[in-house]
């Protein structure tokens, strides 16, 4: 019980910060915003005859905000170096990894939030069919996203240029993600079922999911002892 | 018997040798004070006997049980202060609090940061970002922030930055009241002076080397500085 | 022992160049040119070899902690992004006269070119956080996750282009025993001289190690 107690301290500690300053969250949302209506109205045209490209737009644009989430959530640690503060309780340090993890998940869970419908709109994709199954996709590849984000943003923000190097150690590594979510969300808006034609996908997704999550989990202690 | 043991600690950042072969030992009720010039390797020794960080070569033992091997039971009794606030700029000086405690399991925290920020006078500004703090304050947050949790082992790496003068008579005052009721103290300090006055043993720590260890009762005052402006002027050539 | 490798090194890369240029038959469709094939298989192994041996150093890193460790696996990172690079090149160039085109998205183009990519972040990283205690940590966990995740990324490409792609990628020709041959041999070369480079980058990198904490010792 202590170490789901723990997470939901760490997780609620990062929600306050981010109410606290709102920063982050408000630039990822503009930024999100700002690219899904350049990309809609230039390609206007194109995403009318082509239903699948949304996909692909949609999914460039959450791996860009979710860099600029996932710098930040160390840095706000490594600021007054209370990261060092929180090992030295008795909190389990795969814990603090998870509670990392799903603090960033739901930020950029909550930037999708905004931005899909806003892009859905645009687009006209019929809203009420698209939604249900793209929010398992969301999901899917945002834990993605966020479980080597989480390790790799501990990692780049040690560094000077930590906002460019975390795009070139994060974007080889979710290929996986990005390209089974981009494939799935094609589905979706080609009108077809998820449940028919993407179950390989899916399933890769998940297990792409749980294994870099248990990764992270088990070797994210040597990254906080070098922060 | 010795209740925080260090024995031969040695410490290397990469191929820079920090510390080299430190021994130490503290029993409660005991508050100990290292002396020592920038870059002798306190803040290094600090850390690592709270278990923050790991020796090169080295162990450290609390009641007799190795710290590290220990999963989270010395944690839980150790407290530390290091030149980082380790506070949450954006949150508030109880939300900080609050935070922390509720890590370590305290039950009805709001009592005790109220008895903590009376204590170190700052309950007035609690409910303000940190953001917003004085160095001053944000030295007192941050020892109450080492408290909080009652620890049986308080480490301090130069606790009196910061601190204007009564803040630093507060401290010393707590101090030595959680020294007499037998928990096991450790500070680093510049200062010859207020450092003598409240330690009970002191030490000389100088390029990563105890170079002089006594009981602060066998020693006089002008004598410790005497000794210490020799060795460390004999270190530095 | 080092000269003796070395003797049997050349020897091999000798061989692999007389079964691939004078055993092996010339291939009707493409001449000569296709013999690029042989060399480009041996370096797309060695390729993945190499990442292979980043990731052993790295987990080796992490658990015993002992600086040789990592030498081993960021002088493999050094040799297998070479290896990588030359692996690309000949493909390319394999590529224009076999199919026309410089490039193709293929699914073992794309594992390729992503294997790269993830030599260049851990080299990256590394040179970002040359010098300090960090560097090797870091690495090694770059080099774990990088591992791991390679099988996933071919998987992945490979889905993806059986329902994108509208150009299939001429598949590997029949190989006659002799052509089989040569490959095998130079897939042999190529992993002696593999491991002959790791050999004496490791050397070089433990002596420069050595004269570091020499220097550090005199400074004392």
């Amino acid at each position: 019980m202590k170490p789901f107690k723990d997470l939901f301290i760490l997780i609620k500690k990062d929600i306050l910060n981010e109410l606290k300053t709102g920063g982050v969250l408000i630039s990822m949302l503009i930024f999100s915003l700002l690219v899904v209506v350049i990309f809609s109205f230039t390609l206007e045209s194109i995403l009318s005859r082509v239903k699948e490209l949304g996909a692909v737009l949609i999914w460039m644009t959450i791996i860009f905000a979710s860099v600029i989430g996932l710098n930040y959530s160390f840095s706000v640690e490594k600021e007054n170096a209370a990261i060092k503060a929180v090992m030295l309780t008795p909190v389990d340090r795969g814990v603090i990894y998870m509670g990392k993890m799903l603090s960033n998940f739901i930020f950029i869970l909550i930037i999708e939030l905004f931005t899909v419908p806003v892009f859905l709109l645009f687009s006209n994709y019929p809203l009420m069919k698209v939604i249900p199954p793209l929010t398992i996709i969301l999901i899917l590849g945002t834990a993605g996203i966020s479980s080597v984000g989480t390790i790799l943003s501990a990692i780049s923000t040690s560094t000077k240029r930590r906002d460019i190097l975390l795009p070139i150690i994060l974007f080889p590594i979710i290929i996986p993600v990005l390209i089974g979510s981009i494939r799935c969300t094609e589905i979706i808006f080609l009108g077809r079922s998820l449940r028919l034609e993407a179950g390989n996908w899916i399933a890769m997704l998940g297990a792409y999911d749980i294994l870099f999550i248990v990764v992270s989990f088990l070797i994210f202690e040597f990254v906080l002892e070098e922060l | 018997m010795a209740t925080l043991k260090a024995e031969k600690i040695k410490k290397y950042f990469g191929q820079r040798k920090v510390l080299s072969d430190v021994n130490l030992q503290l029993e409660n009720g005991e508050l100990y004070v290292l002396f020592g010039p920038n870059g002798s390797g306190k803040t290094t020794f600090t850390l690592i006997i709270s278990s923050l960080l790991k020796p090169t070569e080295g162990l450290v033992t609390f009641e007799n049980k190795d710290v590290y091997k220990q999963d989270a039971s010395y944690r839980k009794k150790v407290g530390l202060l290091t030149h980082s606030t380790f506070l949450y700029e954006n949150l508030t000086g109880f939300e900080n609090l609050k935070f922390y405690g509720a890590l370590y399991g305290i039950l009805d925290i709001k009592r005790r940061i109220d008895e903590l920020s009376l204590l170190f006078e700052i309950e007035t500004r609690m409910n303000e970002s940190v953001r917003n703090f004085s160095r001053g304050m944000k030295q007192r947050l941050s020892i109450i922030r080492t408290l909080i949790h009652n620890p049986e082992v308080i480490l301090m790496d130069e606790p009196y930055t910061g601190l204007d003068e009564i803040g630093v008579q507060i401290l010393e005052g707590q101090l030595s009241n959680y020294r007499k009721s037998g928990k096991v103290i450790f500070m680093t300090t510049h200062n010859l002076l207020r450092g003598y006055g409240i330690a009970t043993r002191i030490g000389i720590l100088s390029r990563g080397r105890i170079l002089f260890e006594s009981e602060k009762k066998k020693i006089e005052r002008n004598e410790l500085n005497e000794i210490y402006r020799r060795l460390i002027r004999n270190e530095t050539f | 022992m080092k000269i003796f490798f070395g003797i049997i090194l050349i020897l091999s890369l000798l061989a692999s160049i007389i079964t691939v240029f004078l055993v092996a038959p010339v291939e009707e469709t493409m001449g000569v040119v296709q013999k690029i094939f042989y060399f480009h298989v041996a370096t797309a192994w060695v390729g993945f070899l190499a990442f292979f041996v980043v990731f052993i150093g790295s987990i080796g890193y992490l658990i015993k902690k002992s600086k040789q460790w990592n030498i081993v696996a960021y002088s493999s990172a050094g040799i297998g992004v070479l290896f990588t690079t030359l692996c690309l090149i000949s493909g390319s160039l394999w590529a224009k006269p076999a199919w026309g085109v410089w490039w193709v998205w293929d699914a073992r183009l794309i594992s390729t070119l992503v294997l790269w990519f993830m030599y260049v972040a851990y080299l990256i990283l590394r040179f970002e956080t040359e010098g300090s205690e960090r560097s090797a940590v870091f690495c090694a966990i770059l080099g774990i996750i990088g591992f791991v995740d390679i099988p996933i990324v071919f998987m992945s490409v490979r889905w993806w282009r059986t329902v994108h792609c509208d150009l299939i990628v001429v598949e590997r020709t029949g190989l006659t025993p002799l052509m089989l041959l040569a490959l095998l041999i130079s897939v042999f070369s190529f992993t002696l001289l593999y491991f002959y480079l790791l050999m004496m980058k490791y050397e070089i990198e433990k002596t420069k190690d050595e004269i570091a904490s020499l220097k550090e010792k005199l400074r004392e």
